[in-house]
C-alpha cells in the first residue's frame, strides 16, 4: 500500500539518507577493520588458503556448529514444555516462570560461568547433595570442561528464549480450530501434529536460530568450559589476533564466522517473517485454562523441579557463595557481608561502577538513537532483503568482530569504540521495537500533521518521537543491561585502565576470588534486572 | 490556543529529551575520563603485571608502597592478565607503549621479547647480587627478580596414587585429572610445555597426544587453573615446588604437596625489563633497580611464592615445605620454536 506522494516524503528520502552514514560509521568501518588485514602479506586469497589448510580453523568450526546446534536443540527440548505451559495454562508462578525470558539478555554469561562451576562442579552444591543422599565416594556428575559441559550450559541458558517465543505463538492457537481437527475424527496426535505443530514451528524455529546464533557467538563459557583442544571461532579469533599476533588468521576467522552467522540469520529473518504473519491472523488470544487432570499437573510440577534444579540452582548458588566470607584464599569459610564490604571499600570497584553506569548510558543512547533513525529510514525501503535482513545484520556481527575491527582501525580500543560495539549489538532489539510500535496509523497522524502546517522536522519531533517512545525507552532499558553485563568486548580489545563491573567480575573469577566475584555478579545481576522490569523489557525480546 | 499546544509535548517524549541530555554529558564524563587515563599526563610510572603479581594477596600493593617510599616516585601497576597475556599486550603497543616497565617475562618467553625488540638494555647498578646462571640475558634487557621451578601438586584428599613420573600423567587412573594452562597465555603453561619438550624432545607432539585423556582443562592462566585445582575440580595441576609453602603458611601443611620427579624439574626465572619508548626512562630504571633491593627481595617469598633472586634473603619457615628438585632442567628456548603449536595440535 503506496501512500500518495506527500512532502513527509523528502522528510524520508533525508532520513534514509542517513541510514547509510549511520550503518557505515557503526558496521561497515569496524568490519573493514576486521577484515583488512586479510589482504596483507600475501594477499587474501593465499590468506584464506592458508586458514582453510589449518586443521585447527575447521575444526574450530566443526566445534562451534556443532555446539551450537547441540545447544539449540537442548534450549528447544527444554523450553517446549514451558511454552505449552506459558501459552495454554493457567497457573500459581507462572509470570515467574515467564520472567525468565529475560535471563538469556541480562545475566551475563559469565555469572552463569560462576554459577556451573559452583553448582555442577565436582565438589559443587548438587554433587556434594548428591553424594550426601546416595552415599557415594565419589562425585556422580563430571560433564564440565568437555563438548556436553558447553552444551549443557548453553542450553539452559537460552531455554527461556524458545519458551517465550513459542509460547507466545501457542497461544495464539485459536482452540476452535483444533476442536474443530477433533470433531471430524482426528486423534489428538493427529490433531498436534496438523493443527498446533505448524502454528508453533515458525516461532520454535526462529527462537531455534536465535539461539544457535547467540551458542555460535559464546565466548566467555568456551574460554572457560570449553576443555583442551579448539574452542569456538570466536574464542580462536581472540587468540589469533592476542596472542599468536597473527592478524590475517584473525580476520579470516572473522569472516569466514560473519558469513556463517549470516545464512542463520537470513533463515532467522524468513521464519521471523512468517511469525509476524501469523500474529496478525490471531490477534485473539485464547484464554489460559487451569490443568484438568493430575497427571497434567504432576508433568508441570516435574518441569517446575527441572526448571528449579537446573537452571535456577547455579545462579542461587552465586548468590549464597556470596555471603560466604574466607579467610584465606583457599580457606574455609563462614557466613556474612564481608565479600560486599571489601567491594565497596576498593576504589576501582566504585570506579567500575561509575565506568558500567556511564558506558550503559553511553551505549544505550547511541542505540536508541541508531534504532530510532534507521526506523524512519526503513519505513518505506522498496527492497524487503533491506528491510528484513539490513536491520538485524548485528546479530551476524559478534562483539569480538566488531571490538577487534575497532581496535585495527583505531589502534586501541576507547571507551567510545566499546559504546559503539555495544550500541550495534543492543540496536536490532529497539528497531524491532520501534517497528511493532508504529503501525500504519502513524503515517496518517504525521501527514495530518503535516497538512495542518506543522513543519516536516515539528512532525518528526511531535508525532513520531511520541509515538515511538514507548518502546524506545524499554529498548534502551534493553541496551543498558546489554552493555551493563558485557565483557566480551573489553576482553578481546582492552582498554588500558579501563574496567566495568562485568571485567571486574571476569578478573575477580579469574584470580578465583570466587566469594568477591559472586558479590559482584549477584550486584550486577540484581541491577541488571532492575533497570530490565523498571521498563518492563521483555517486549523488546517479543 | 495554538501557542500553548507547540509545546504541549507529551510526557515520554521529555523523558527522552532529558535521558538523551544525561546520557550526552555521561560521554562527555567518559571523555574526558579517558583522557585522565593516558599515562603521559600523570606522574606515575606504569609498569604490566601478570594478574597474581598485582592482587591483594600478590606483591603488588607491598611493592608500591614500598618504592613510593624509597624514590618518592609514584608507581601504577596494571594487571594485564597472565605473563603470556602481558608480552602479547606490549607487543600489540610496540609503536604506541602505555607501560614504561614490563614485568613478568621469563626464560622461556624471553627469545619473544628479544625477537620483538621492545626492551631497552639496562643493567642495574646492583646487578652483582644476581647469581651468574640465574642472569636471563647478558645484554640485561629484561633483570631477573624471582626463580622457581615447575612441579606437579597433588591433591592428598583426592588421589590415593600420585603419578611418580611424567609419563604416569598419561595413565587412564589419571583421566580427567590434570589442568594444565594454556600455553599461548600462560608463562606455567608454556613452562609445562618446555619441560615435555626438554624431556621427550622429537616425540613431545606425541606425548601430549597420549596426555590428553588427563587434562580436565587448559585454563588461560595460572590464577583460574589453580583456583580451580583449590576448589576441587581436578587433583593434580601444574605450578610450582613451592606452592605447598602457600598452603603450610595459611592454611594446614601436608594436604597438597609438590610431586618431585626423576626426569628433572625445568627451572623459571622471571625478570623485568624497561619498554622501548618509554617517556619516564629515570623512573624505569629506578624500579629496575628497586627490584633488587631488600625490600622487594623479601615480599617475594611469601607473596609471590617463589625465590628470591638475591641469595641471602631469608626465607620463611614454610618454605621448608618446598622440596628441591633432584635435577633442574634448563630448557634452550632456541628449541622450543614452533613447540607450542605442535602440542596444541596434538590434542585436536
Amino acid at each position: 500500500m503506496r501512500a500518495p506522494r506527500l512532502p513527509s516524503e523528502r522528510a524520508y528520502t533525508l532520513a534514509s539518507a542517513a541510514l547509510f552514514p549511520v550503518l557505515g560509521l557503526f558496521v561497515a568501518l569496524p568490519l573493514a577493520g576486521a577484515f583488512m588485514p586479510l589482504f596483507r602479506g600475501d594477499g587474501a586469497f593465499d590468506n584464506l588458503g592458508r586458514a582453510f589448510g589449518d586443521a585447527r580453523f575447521l575444526g574450530s568450526f566443526g566445534f562451534g556448529l556443532g555446539q551450537a546446534l547441540a545447544s539449540a536443540v537442548l534450549a528447544l527440548l527444554v523450553g517446549l514444555p514451558g511454552a505449552y505451559l506459558l501459552g495454554r495454562k493457567k497457573f500459581p508462578g507462572k509470570r515467574l516462570l515467564s520472567a525468565l525470558a529475560v535471563v538469556p539478555f541480562c545475566v551475563p554469561p559469565l555469572i552463569v560461568a560462576l554459577g556451573f562451576v559452583l553448582y555442577y562442579g565436582k565438589d559443587g552444591f548438587l554433587n556434594r547433595a548428591l553424594m550426601a543422599i546416595f552415599s557415594l565416594d565419589s562425585p556422580p556428575l563430571d560433564f564440565l570442561y568437555s563438548f556436553w559441559g558447553v552444551v549443557l550450559a548453553h542450553g539452559f541458558y537460552n531455554f527461556p528464549l524458545v519458551m517465550s517465543m513459542a509460547g507466545d505463538a501457542w497461544s495464539g492457537i485459536r482452540r476452535d480450530t483444533e476442536d474443530a481437527a477433533r470433531l471430524l475424527g482426528a486423534g489428538r496426535v493427529r490433531t498436534f501434529v496438523t493443527v498446533t505443530l505448524p502454528g508453533i514451528l515458525p516461532a520454535a524455529g526462529a527462537a531455534f536460530t536465535l539461539t544457535f546464533l547467540m551458542c555460535f557467538f559464546s565466548f566467555t563459557i568456551v574460554l572457560l568450559f570449553g576443555g583442551p583442544g579448539v574452542g569456538t571461532p570466536e574464542v580462536e579469533l581472540y587468540r589469533a589476533a592476542r596472542f599468536d599476533l597473527d592478524r590475517p588468521l584473525a580476520s579470516a576467522f572473522a569472516l569466514v564466522e560473519s558469513a556463517v552467522a549470516l545464512l542463520a540469520l537470513y533463515a532467522y529473518a524468513r521464519l521471523e517473517r512468517r511469525v509476524s504473519g501469523r500474529r496478525t491472523d490471531a490477534a485473539r488470544r485464547e484464554a489460559a485454562v487451569p490443568f484438568r487432570g493430575p497427571a497434567g499437573v504432576a508433568g508441570a510440577v516435574v518441569y517446575g523441579l527441572l526448571v528449579l534444579v537446573a537452571f535456577l540452582g547455579p545462579l542461587a548458588a552465586v548468590a549464597g557463595e556470596s555471603l560466604v566470607v574466607r579467610s584465606a584464599k583457599y580457606g574455609p569459610g563462614n557466613l556474612g557481608l564481608g565479600n560486599y564490604l571489601a567491594l565497596f571499600s576498593s576504589p576501582s570497584f566504585v570506579r567500575a561502577a561509575g565506568n558500567t553506569l556511564a558506558l550503559g548510558l553511553g551505549s544505550a543512547l547511541l542505540a536508541a538513537l541508531i534504532g530510532f533513525a534507521l526506523s524512519l529510514a526503513l519505513k518505506r525501503t522498496r527492497s524487503p532483503f533491506l528491510a528484513s535482513v539490513l536491520p538485524l545484520s548485528p546479530l551476524a556481527l559478534s562483539s569480538v568482530v566488531l571490538a577487534y575491527g575497532w581496535s585495527s582501525v583505531v589502534g586501541t580500543a576507547t571507551p567510545l569504540t566499546l559504546a559503539a560495539v555495544q550500541a550495534v549489538s543492543a540496536y536490532p532489539f529497539i528497531l524491532k521495537g520501534i517497528q511493532g510500535a508504529l503501525g500504519s496509523s502513524d503515517e496518517r497522524l504525521a501527514d495530518a500533521a503535516l497538512a495542518l502546517g506543522s513543519s516536516r522536522l515539528g512532525a518528526v519531533f511531535r508525532v513520531r518521537l511520541p509515538l515511538a517512545a514507548p518502546a524506545l525507552l524499554s529498548g534502551f532499558a534493553f541496551a543498558f543491561a546489554i552493555s551493563a553485563g558485557d565483557a566480551n568486548a573489553l576482553i578481546a580489545a582492552p582498554v588500558p585502565g579501563y574496567e566495568t563491573l562485568a571485567l571486574k567480575l571476569y578478573q575477580l573469577a579469574g584470580s578465583y576470588r570466587f566469594n568477591e566475584a559472586c558479590a559482584a555478579a549477584t550486584l550486577l545481576g540484581l541491577a541488571v534486572s532492575l533497570v530490565f522490569f523498571l521498563k518492563d523489557g521483555r517486549h523488546a525480546i517479543a | 490556543m495554538h501557542a500553548r499546544s507547540t509545546f504541549n509535548f507529551n510526557r515520554p517524549f521529555i523523558a527522552i529529551l532529558i535521558t538523551c541530555l544525561l546520557s550526552a554529558v555521561v560521554l562527555m564524563g567518559t571523555l574526558s575520563c579517558l583522557s585522565c587515563d593516558a599515562p603521559d599526563q600523570e606522574g606515575a610510572l606504569v609498569v604490566y603485571v601478570y594478574d597474581s603479581f598485582a592482587s591483594e594477596w600478590g606483591p603488588g600493593p607491598i611493592v608500591e608502597e614500598a618504592f613510593e617510599k624509597a624514590t618518592g616516585l609514584e608507581l601504577e601497576l596494571v594487571a594485564v592478565g597472565d605473563g603470556a597475556q602481558a608480552l602479547a599486550r606490549a607487543i600489540d603497543e610496540k609503536a604506541r607503549p602505555k607501560a614504561d616497565v614490563l614485568l613478568g617475562v621469563d626464560n622461556h618467553l624471553l627469545p619473544k621479547a628479544v625477537s620483538a625488540d621492545i626492551f631497552m638494555p639496562y643493567r642495574p647498578e646492583n646487578a652483582a647480587l644476581v647469581p651468574s646462571d640465574l642472569v636471563l640475558d647478558d645484554q640485561w634487557r629484561v633483570t631477573p627478580f624471582d626463580w622457581g621451578s615447575f612441579a606437579i601438586i597433588w591433591d592428598s584428599e583426592r588421589l590415593a596414587e600420585p603419578p611418580r613420573t611424567l609419563e604416569d600423567l598419561t595413565k587412564p587412573e589419571y583421566e580427567r585429572s590434570l589442568i594444565l594452562m594454556d600455553p599461548r597465555t600462560s608463562t606455567p603453561g608454556y613452562g609445562f610445555l618446555a619441560w615435555t619438550k626438554a624431556v621427550y624432545g622429537d616425540d613431545m607432539p606425541d606425548y601430549w597426544q597420549r596426555l590428553k585423556p588427563s587434562i580436565l582443562t587448559l585454563s588461560p592462566g595460572w590464577d583460574t587453573g589453580y583456583g580451580l585445582f583449590t576448589k576441587g575440580e581436578a587433583p593434580l595441576v601444574i605450578s610450582y615446588t613451592t606452592s605447598p609453602a602457600y598452603h603450610a603458611e595459611y592454611e594446614t601443611a601436608g594436604r597438597y604437596q609438590a610431586l618431585i620427579f626423576p626426569e628433572g624439574h625445568p627451572v623459571q626465572i622471571e625478570g623485568a625489563g624497561i619498554l622501548r619508548g618509554t617517556s619516564r626512562p629515570q623512573a624505569a630504571k629506578a624500579f629496575i633497580d628497586f627490584m633488587l633491593s631488600p625490600e622487594f627481595q623479601s615480599a617475594i617469598p611469601l607473596s609471590n611464592w617463589m625465590y628470591p633472586i638475591v641469595a641471602d634473603t631469608v626465607l620463611p619457615a614454610s618454605f621448608e615445605h618446598a622440596p628441591k628438585p633432584t635435577t633442574n632442567l634448563l630448557v634452550d628456548p632456541a628449541v622450543l620454536e614452533g613447540a607450542e603449536r605442535s602440542a596444541l595440535d596434538a590434542l585436536n
